[in-house]
């Protein structure tokens, strides 16, 4: 499945979360249909399994299915509650496959390190994200060399900034300020294209 | 941390790439400032937009069926986990054994049985009764107004004389039944006519006194009664089973059973009543009777005083004619002289 076929699924994300937390199963899969692609390929990138990816995609529906009540429906970002979920889910796994994590997976755990807190007001859906997807790639291609690497490092490795640091072999303050700066410019440039 | 360093955490917040110490910091200054919060928000979505940046694969189809799955079990887990709960919450019904019960019901029903037959046994006894009590007044040809029987038994002061005597004391009967019996005649028949007379209402009242005794007797009427209270003794008040043996009677074997022996009680109930409505009926029967032979009786000694008297008149007469001193009043001249 493409962007393309990905871009036929209609329907308001934040009504489908609204479903799923009154335990719609219909509005969850109308959601897995829509998000999983993406959020496959990312975990995919992440923990670099297929079948790990295939389980952990599970497990980020699970969790959707069952902590729907974690997500605060002031703010109407579920596209980005979702994605970073399955991010944080994702790099936990790899963690604690490499053997880096340091505390149980437990329920508080998941609840304060894997489920995301969103405090965006504007409605943002899968597919006010898949509008943006063409600039974020150019804003992407435009970033240096160094930054790109800090962002992946973070973003798909799950490198914390002094992992980053011990990594690179620089000092963490400019892993900091590296990563401050990546970040920064992306935004600029996602600004620039959209202009 | 404070709110200028907490703005240089938000990129690597937004990453994903904080420590665990750091994002708590965060977090803690994030609740309350709405700055840090919206500052945060756009760093999100730039970031939750990066997977676009990959080339997209499908997961396929099995990866949605092992989702389905786990959601189908983890439904199961939770309905489970809920029934359980329920039952945690739910008082627990101790379900007790009702054998106990259903044997001293049993037992209390055994009894009933025996005296179903006591009882066809007693009503065997008393048809004879009513054979015999199947009383024939025409042998007084005495008439009985209706109104004994309308009244009531126990007012039996008021009734009978008047109604009795007023009927006795007709101008026809006293003229017919005078005139024909000669005195001889009367004499021989009157002591015949008063032994039978005598004789026969006591052996009635014998009889009826007979089965009277009988019934009184018998003990096993009594021991009806007792059956009787002693079910709904079980039932109500004596019974011996405690407050939690009580709560089976919800049991539907039980509740049946139970409403078998009121149903026996109503019974034994009826009974009662139909026998006392037996023994008023004999007692007026007995009265009907007894007025009969005081009107028999007040009859005969009618006939015989008026008869007594017709043999003094006659006598008188006789004596009259015999006399001479009966002509002297006969003529006037010589009575006033008498006089």
């Amino acid at each position: 499945m493409g962007l393309a076929q990905l871009n036929k699924i209609n329907s308001n994300d934040y009504e489908l979360l609204q479903r799923v937390l009154k335990r719609d199963s219909k509005a969850l899969e109308a959601l897995y249909d829509k998000y999983s692609p993406l959020l496959f390929t990312l975990i995919k990138r992440i923990v670099k399994d297929d079948k790990l990816a295939e389980e952990v995609l599970a497990d980020v529906f699970v969790i959707i299915w069952q902590k729907t009540n974690f997500y605060n429906f002031d703010y109407k970002n579920v596209f980005s509650w979702i994605v970073l979920l399955t991010k944080n889910k994702a790099v936990d796994t790899l963690r604690r496959q490499n053997g880096t994590a340091k505390t149980d997976y437990d329920d508080d755990y998941e609840n304060t390190f894997i489920i995301p807190t969103i405090y965006d007001y504007n409605e943002f859906g899968f597919d006010e994200a898949l509008k943006k997807s063409e600039q974020l790639k150019s804003a992407i291609s435009k970033l240096t060399e160094a930054q790109r690497y800090v962002l992946q490092l973070a973003f798909f490795e799950g490198m914390t900034q002094s992992q980053i640091a011990a990594k690179l072999k620089i000092p963490l303050p400019t892993v900091k300020s590296k990563i401050k700066v990546a970040l920064n410019s992306l935004k600029e440039k996602m600004n620039s294209e959209e202009v | 941390m404070d709110r200028i360093e907490a703005k240089e955490y938000l990129q690597a917040a937004a990453l994903g790439c904080l420590d665990e110490n750091e994002l708590n910091e965060l977090k803690e200054l994030l609740e309350f400032d709405s700055e840090l919060q919206f500052e945060l928000a756009s760093y999100q979505t730039l970031c939750a937009l990066i997977p676009f940046s990959l080339e997209i694969i499908n997961p396929g189809d099995a990866v949605k069926d092992n989702v389905a799955l786990r959601l189908k079990r983890i439904e199961e887990e939770l309905r489970a986990k809920r029934e359980a709960e329920l039952k945690a919450q739910m008082p627990e019904v101790v379900i007790e054994d009702t054998s106990e019960i259903n044997e001293e019901i049993k037992t209390e029903i055994a009894p009933v049985e025996d005296l179903s037959k006591e009882i066809s046994e007693e009503t065997l006894v008393e048809k004879p009764a009513d054979e015999i009590e199947i009383e024939k007044p025409e042998v007084f040809d005495a008439p009985i107004p209706e109104s004994y029987l309308a009244e009531d038994i126990t007012k039996t002061d008021d009734v009978p004389d008047i109604s009795v005597e007023e009927e006795i004391i007709s101008e026809e009967l006293f003229d017919t039944e005078i005139a024909e019996p000669p005195t001889e005649e009367l004499k021989s028949d009157t002591f015949p006519q008063q032994a039978e007379s005598f004789t026969e209402p006591e052996f009635k009242e014998e009889f009826t006194e007979e089965i009277e005794d009988i019934k009184y007797e018998e003990p096993k009427p009594k021991e009806t009664t007792n059956v009787v209270e002693s079910y709904a003794g079980s039932v109500k008040v004596e019974h011996p089973y405690n407050d939690s043996q009580f709560a089976d009677i919800t049991s539907r074997t039980v509740a049946e059973k139970l409403q078998k022996s009121f149903q026996m009680d109503i019974e034994a109930i009826r009974r009662k009543v139909d026998k006392s409505e037996a023994k008023l009926f004999r007692s007026i029967i007995s009265l009907i009777i007894i007025c009969a032979i005081l009107l028999a009786l007040s009859i005969f000694l009618f006939f015989k005083f008026t008869a007594d008297i017709k043999k003094l008149e006659q006598e008188i007469d006789t004596i009259k004619k015999s006399n001479p001193l009966g002509s002297l009043y006969q003529n006037p001249e010589y009575h006033s002289k008498f006089l």
